[in-house]
């Protein structure tokens, strides 16, 4: 149920073709389709709801752009992700390094000890989560963090997005992991 | 399942809302460049990547004239090589040109009484003892 959100999403050739030849009401389609999946994956590697809407609008006109680059045999959901990925990095870089709130751990505790694990996360609540569990974390533990742990996909496609091989996502989750459960740790919740 | 590996699992079952979606494509599909332009944009990145035949010939001819013509620069003001003076033998170090005041002044140098050494001297007194 939960990664039929994240899945991959079939788009018809045909409308991958129309954009290719430049229809802009077939890419209304891939936009409509997407966009969530990148404004996701965006405020959690962003920590910023506005950046991550600037984000959003970046890909797309990329992705646009770039329509005719894309060969029709591969995933157009990795695709998208692996230039929604590189945008996040460039604009990470050039972001300020934020630091958690104290606010932050206050977010994470009314989460952790919610009853109803239904609820809906508002979006400054995962700001403030991912602000918290990503502090320490270099940028590829970073990504690959985000696009697993988060985002729910599979290694496969988190190394087809990086460019990493099997073993660096493997080794860079493992940190990633082990980081946050140190940081967890420390804020009194328990691993055993 | 520890407290932390539920906070994750949670985590990952949910995914971030977005306010207004149509109003976001909207805005996307209005900051998107026209065909035409896209297609400008491509040729050029083609024809960049690219380059005419008539370009590469030309580059390759004025690399290699622009390396013969270091290279004559070189050989035309290297320093003509001069013969090792031997300490028995007063020679010129005069450069070797085919010039006619060079040639007298290696004929007059030539001919001037050569410096004694020690060891014809020291010769010289013991042959007259």
């Amino acid at each position: 149920m939960v990664k039929s959100n994240i899945k991959m999403i079939q788009i018809e050739e045909d409308i991958v073709l129309r954009c290719q030849r430049g229809e802009k009401e077939a890419f209304r389609r891939v936009v409509q389709t997407y966009q969530r999946m990148v404004f996701s994956l965006s405020l959690k590697m962003l920590c910023d709801e506005e950046e991550a809407k600037d984000m959003v609008q970046e890909t797309f006109i990329r992705v646009w752009q770039s329509m005719r680059e894309y060969e029709s045999g591969k995933s157009l959901t990795t695709w998208i992700y692996t230039i929604a990925t590189r945008l996040c990095l460039d604009r990470l870089r050039g972001m300020k390094h934020t630091v958690p709130l104290p606010d932050d751990e206050r977010v994470l505790r009314r989460f952790a000890s919610d009853a109803d694990s239904q609820r809906a996360l508002e979006n400054k609540e995962w700001v403030s989560i991912v602000r918290l569990l990503a502090e320490g974390l270099g940028e590829k533990q970073r990504l690959v963090f985000t696009l697993i742990q988060l985002e729910g996909l599979s290694s496969q496609e988190a190394e087809e997005i990086t460019g990493m091989d099997a073993k660096q996502v493997k080794s860079n989750l493992y940190v990633a992991r082990q980081t946050i459960r140190e940081q967890l740790k420390k804020l009194g919740y328990d691993t055993d | 399942m520890t407290q932390i590996d539920d906070i994750l699992d949670r985590l990952q079952g949910q995914m971030p809302t977005l306010d207004n979606p149509e109003e976001m494509v909207d805005t996307i599909m209005a900051s998107l460049p026209d065909v035409k332009t896209v297609d400008i944009q491509a040729h050029a990145l083609d024809a960049q990547k690219k380059p005419s035949a008539m370009l590469i010939a030309l580059r390759t001819i004025t690399s290699a004239a622009a390396i013969l013509l270091i290279g004559l620069f070189f050989y035309v003001n290297q320093p003509m090589k001069t013969e090792a003076q031997n300490a028995y033998a007063y020679t010129t170090d005069f450069p070797r040109r085919s010039t006619l005041e060079n040639m007298y002044t290696r004929y007059t140098q030539a001919n001037q009484p050569k410096p004694i050494s020690y060891t014809q001297i020291k010769r010289m007194l013991y042959a007259k003892n």
